[in-house]
């Protein structure tokens, strides 16, 4: 017993000792992200709607997601941002430089911000072993159908020059969550997925910050 | 885990851990008081499309409006932070304030308006308040589950939580989803703001106020916070806040701010201070409080009293009488104030008194007074709180003397006004939900509705005659002024009109005008309106808020009044010099007009066919997460031991398993507890191993050379089924009554030590066998607590066993018990302690019982005075030394001093009421060991006591004493060298 003590504290006495800090530092640097697009030569910025494909959602995408994205970007940019009802009727329309031309005829150093999406949802079941919820009633039932409601997201994201109406930036998020809240509507679950593409979308445009550690060894 | 109220006045956020040990008396040695039920709630259920509403009254109006308000609340929070709740919320609705704090989910202070919980969801509120404020404590509380079902997913995820988000994050948010800003609220951030006196947000993202505050600053301060992230960051900028707390580790919730915004806390914190200042940056040239007028008081920390929530003028004008809290005694006081320079003149209710609980207070303006002085100036009248509802008390305005007492059926009553010249007395108080205008008669005592109405009338003011009355209503979601004679209330004439409240009316002496508090400005400014001419006047042009304007009698432009300031209400005296605003039209109104109601966003008709009674007990759910608990005792034992529960929804019916070790040996127990009903039943298993040290002295005195008590190791194990009952006679008093069957079995530990006797208990006071016993108690407790243990008042237990004589093998005796304790608060803390605890057990096979160590006999060995009869005595003087420390390990404090005195006396069956003792005889310069007989042993002595995580931690310096012979007090010995005891307890 003694002698295991004895172990005991010459161990914790060599982990201690080989914390001690050698001839280095760590330090942090946050560096900035170099960004997809030069959005800095634009003044304005108009999100357009989004083509829908195949929406049987009960709630109205368009309108939902232009109020986010504006009111995001106005946090984060110091530009004009408004938003505008062009109607979409197919995919094609993107690469159709005349379109977008007319769109913002005579109007200098501005983008549209617009792309397609797909909304999907659908509801998967299995059975269960046994109920986690121990807080339930103290004598829960062995088996249990469980659910949960998976809601995915298909984004294609398109800047396009209002001036040339070439497509300047382009980019695709795929986003998928899962619920076990039976409750969780369609709507709600959208706004959760829009706002990691929201994040992913404007690291890659706007840029950010990102965390390197270095090593500075000292003689 | 956390569960979420919501107070009017101080914050107390519980820590729910349902504690079902049963372990030695020693630990936990407080009987506790009563939780008197005196309603037997006939629950009913009603589900509408979110919740589950349970409610007992039998109108149905009450139904609809807390469906209409619930539903509101959920469409509109759901639908602001785009969230659905993943489970139904049950709302447990009480109709009254008093009647909710006889909820079985907890035990809630005075105060509360709301709690929710994240275990089950539930929501259990009560509906004395205007209903625009009750839709605003629904979506306050709703909130709260919305929070829990973000962080943890799904109701009883919280169990599995190991952190959760820093006060303000919670409660914060709570406020902001009202999206209303109560008057008093906005006057706490105003006023802390122009004082410089914003909370720091601390590295891990909790909110600090280096002041005090009324309340915890995580309400207003919170919800200011929302309204920043919400300027800063969009709308959006809350819903990515809680983003970022939902889907972050559970570590990495302890920085949110940082996770979310990219900042470190103290830039966030930077930023909302330069936030708020610019916001209130326009009151900065109104009036400071402090230009008024020297402080009348109260003068905390220059004196004890803080806060100054009601105040009355004397007849002349030259003493004020205060309603505040003593800071020192934790209680509330009324003061008597020099009106000349704000000296105290006199504490009127100074100690500790079992006349009344504590004295009734509200710490929102518009409520009105909570204490009035009679127009002769002899009297001063507060309402208290005792028992089930509050009383009127009526004391000599010099001496403090009770002249009268007169229980009340009305909740919440306020607003006291004696009528001059007459033996009766105007207040404000709830009936049947509804706040009215109620007339008492001091002599017979019998109370008459005047308003009888479903208008929320308060703040009453009697004209100097007696023939007016003025008060104010809540109108729609505004406090108006209104004047009625004191014969016909249903003839109102409205005196304040517009946007802004209108409170705390007062008449002057020639009731020509009436003086007020309104916020037309914002901040609440001292107003007058003349009665002849509807001329409106302003005063004053204050920063943070003047209320209770009182004119001086013969001095007409000057007042007392109440101003807050730097987080507390202090009484000023000022010249004031009024500025005309404008003339308003004094209106008349027809008493069949209609008062602009407050319309919920949602309204739908109740199906009375969904309506079901609930019967039985229902569903059974876990109470809370398992605690913890351990103890450390004098002879190196540990304890320690767990226990898990199950309840129903309302808490009525509690099924508990505890199981419990010390050293080796284990006990469990199970219990059913009901207490739906003011008679509180329980049936129980339970098997018990205790131990304790056998005296072997007894048998063979050289064993005492030869073993030392330790090896005398005896155990008891306990084991059967009973049931008990207690009926609290009142908060402080209560009889308990046990019946059972219990098998005890009791033996050596050591088997060397049962073969040293022979294979035979030659001990012979092994209790083995079984009883059915039958006990009847009556205990009391009056005792005080602070923060250090007992600070005043008595406790008290005496009970008496009795086997029955079920067969001639069954044990037989009869055991009488009493348990006294007595406590003398001196001032500053420091107290006499005095204890007598004693038991006698006789018949066929008499009890033994056990003492010794910790804080019962300190120089004797834990648990090594065994006897069948026997008592012991402590008598302690107890004194603060620190009151708080910051040390390397962390806050350690009150450290306190303790001289000590004990005594104990025992007796076993069959032998002389003596105690052997180890002494020694110094022979030619050797000391010799020799056991010598006594009547009496005890101690005295000095002890430290600290708390340290929340453990009172003991280290006492010990010396024995001895009494030979017990007819000689006076005459005894000290013994042995002084000796260190330390143990873990709490005092008794």
């Amino acid at each position: 017993m003694k002698r295991n003590r004895i172990f005991l504290i010459l161990l914790i006495f060599l982990v201690l000792y080989s914390c001690k800090t050698g001839n280095y530092w760590k330090i942090k640097l946050e560096l900035p992200v170099k960004t997809s697009l030069d959005i800095s030569r634009f003044k304005n910025i108009v999100i357009a709607n989004f083509f829908l494909i195949d929406d049987k959602n009960d709630f109205e995408i368009n309108p939902a997601l232009l109020e986010y994205l504006s009111s995001e970007l106005s946090q984060d940019l110091d530009k004009n941002i408004s938003t505008n009802n062009i109607a979409l009727d197919n995919e094609e329309l993107f690469q159709n430089k005349d379109f977008w031309k007319g769109q913002a005829p005579g109007e200098d150093a501005t983008a549209f911000l617009t792309g397609s999406i797909e909304y999907t949802s659908e509801t998967r079941k299995a059975l269960i072993g046994k109920s986690k919820k121990q807080f339930d009633n103290p004598f829960p039932s062995k088996n249990r159908l469980a659910s949960r409601k998976f809601y995915n997201l298909k984004m294609n994201v398109y800047f396009i020059n209002a001036a040339t109406g070439e497509v300047i930036y382009e980019t695709k998020f795929n986003e998928t969550q899962a619920y076990e809240n039976p409750n969780q509507t369609a709507e709600f679950a959208f706004f959760d997925q829009v706002h990691k593409v929201k994040e992913k979308l404007f690291r890659q445009v706007l840029g950010g910050e990102r965390i390197q550690q270095r090593y500075l060894i000292s003689k | 885990m956390k569960n979420r109220i919501k107070f009017l006045v101080f914050l107390l956020i519980f820590v729910i851990s349902i504690s079902h040990t049963f372990g030695q008396s020693i630990y936990f040695p407080y009987y506790g008081k009563n939780k008197v039920n005196y309603t037997k709630f006939q629950w009913k259920s009603y589900k509408t499309d979110n919740f589950d509403i349970y409610y007992y009254t039998e109108d149905i109006r009450t139904l609809k409006i807390i469906s209409e308000l619930a539903e509101s609340a959920f469409k509109r929070i759901s639908l602001k932070i785009k969230h659905q709740l993943s489970a139904r919320v049950p709302i447990l609705f009480y109709k009254t304030s008093t009647e909710f704090q006889q909820t079985n989910l907890y035990q809630l202070p005075e105060g509360v308006l709301g709690v929710a919980e994240p275990l089950l969801y539930r929501v259990a509120l009560h509906g004395d308040m205007p209903i625009d404020e009750l839709q605003d404590l629904v979506e306050h509380e709703l909130t709260h589950i919305f929070e829990y079902d973000l962080l943890y997913g799904s109701p009883g995820g919280v169990v599995y939580a190991m952190s959760a988000p820093a006060d303000w994050i919670m409660e914060g948010f709570s406020e902001y989803n009202t999206e209303t800003w109560s008057s008093w609220s906005a006057l706490i951030v105003r006023d802390a703001v122009l004082n410089d006196r914003i909370p720091e947000l601390t590295k891990r993202g909790s909110l600090f106020s280096r002041y005090p505050m009324p309340r915890p600053p995580s309400y207003d301060f919170g919800h200011a916070m929302y309204e920043f992230i919400e300027h800063k960051y969009g709308r959006n900028g809350v819903r990515n806040f809680w983003q970022s707390l939902k889907n972050s580790p559970m570590i990495g919730r302890l920085n949110p701010i940082k996770r979310a915004f990219n900042l470190e806390p103290k830039e966030f914190g930077h930023e909302f201070k330069k936030y708020i200042r610019d916001k209130y940056k326009h009151f900065l040239l109104r009036d400071n409080p402090e230009n008024y007028s020297i402080t009348m008081g109260p003068e905390f920390p220059l004196n004890e009293f803080w806060f100054a929530f009601s105040h009355a003028l004397s007849p002349s004008g030259d003493i004020i009488a205060v309603e505040t809290f003593n800071v020192k005694d934790s209680d509330f006081d009324i003061l008597l104030l020099s009106a000349k320079d704000g000296s105290v003149i006199k504490n009127l209710t100074k100690g500790y008194t079992l006349k009344y609980e504590h004295i009734k207070y509200e710490i929102e303006p518009s409520k009105g007074r909570d204490i009035a002085w009679s127009s002769d100036g002899d009297r001063i009248a507060f309402f208290a709180r005792t028992g089930k509802k509050h009383s009127l008390f009526i004391i000599d305005a010099l001496s403090g003397k009770t002249l009268n007492k007169i229980f009340l059926n009305q909740d919440r009553p306020s607003s006291p006004c004696f009528v001059p010249g007459n033996n009766e007395l105007f207040f404000t108080g709830f009936e049947h939900g509804i706040h009215d205008i109620f007339k008492l008669n001091l002599g017979t005592k019998k109370v008459i509705n005047l308003t009888q109405d479903d208008l929320y009338e308060k703040a009453l003011a009697l004209s100097p005659d007696g023939s007016q009355i003025v008060y104010s209503i809540r109108i729609g979601t505004y406090d108006k002024l209104f004047l009625s004679p004191v014969n016909n209330l249903k003839e109102k004439t409205q005196l304040t009109f517009g946007r802004g409240n209108t409170i705390t009316p007062e008449f002057s002496p020639d009731a020509k005008t009436i003086y007020f508090s309104g916020d037309m400005r914002e901040a609440f400014n001292i107003y007058s309106v003349s009665l002849d001419t509807g001329e409106l006047k302003r005063y004053t042009d204050v920063r943070t808020g003047n209320f209770f304007p009182v004119q001086v009698p013969n001095s007409p432009d000057t007042f007392v009044f109440a101003s807050f300031n730097k987080g507390s209400f202090q009484i000023f005296k000022s010249k004031l010099e009024g500025e005309v605003e404008k003339t308003v039209t004094l209106a008349k109104i027809e008493d069949e007009e209609e008062y602009q109601r407050f319309e919920p966003l949602l309204t739908f008709e109740i199906d009375k066919e969904k309506i079901k009674p609930c019967k039985g007990i229902g569903k059974l759910y876990m109470s809370g997460k398992p605690p913890l608990d351990a103890i450390f005792s004098t002879d190196g034992g540990i304890y320690g031991g767990s226990s898990i529960a199950f309840s129903d929804l309302f808490r009525d019916h509690t099924f508990s398993f505890t199981a419990y070790q010390v050293r080796s040996f284990r006990s469990y127990y199970f219990s059913y507890f009901n207490q739906k009903r003011r008679l509180q039943f329980m049936a129980s298993a339970f098997r018990y191993t205790m131990y304790y040290y056998t005296p072997y002295s007894y048998m063979d005195p050289s064993l005492y050379y030869r073993l030392n008590y330790r090896d005398a190791i005896a155990t008891r194990t306990i084991s059967g089924a009973n049931v008990g009952a207690y009926y609290p006679f009142s908060r402080y008093y209560r009889v308990q009554a046990t019946f059972g069957y219990s098998n005890y079995a009791e033996d050596f530990f050591d088997p060397y030590m049962n073969k040293l006797m022979g294979g035979t208990t030659g001990y012979g006071f092994f209790w083995n066998g079984s009883n059915v016993s039958g006990s009847l108690s009556l205990v009391g407790e009056t005792t005080k607590f602070k923060n250090y243990g007992p600070a005043g008042g008595n406790t008290f237990k005496i009970g008496i066993t009795q086997s029955l004589p079920i067969a001639e093998s069954f044990i037989q005796n009869t055991t009488l018990q009493l348990d006294f304790r007595q406590y003398l608060y001196i001032g500053a803390d420091a107290l006499f302690a005095f204890r007598f605890n004693g038991f006698a057990s006789r018949g066929k096979n008499p009890y033994i019982s056990y003492f010794g160590g910790n804080n019962q006999v300190r120089s004797a060995n834990y648990y090594s005075l065994v006897g069948n009869e026997g008592w012991y005595s402590n008598l302690e003087f107890r004194f603060p030394l620190i009151n708080s420390a910051t040390t390397l390990l962390g806050q350690i404090g009150p450290i306190r001093g303790t001289f000590f005195l004990d005594m104990a006396r025992i007796k076993l069956k069959g032998y002389p009421a003596q105690i052997t003792i180890l002494d020694y005889l110094t022979v030619d310069g050797e000391n010799l060991p020799y056991l010598r007989k006594v009547d009496s042993v005890g101690s005295y002595g000095f002890g430290i006591e600290l708390f340290f995580l929340g453990f009172p931690v003991h280290l006492d310096f010990v010396k024995a004493l001895d009494w030979p012979k017990f007819s000689a007090p006076f005459k005894y010995n000290t013994r042995g060298k002084w000796m260190t005891k330390f143990w873990i307890g709490f005092d008794f």
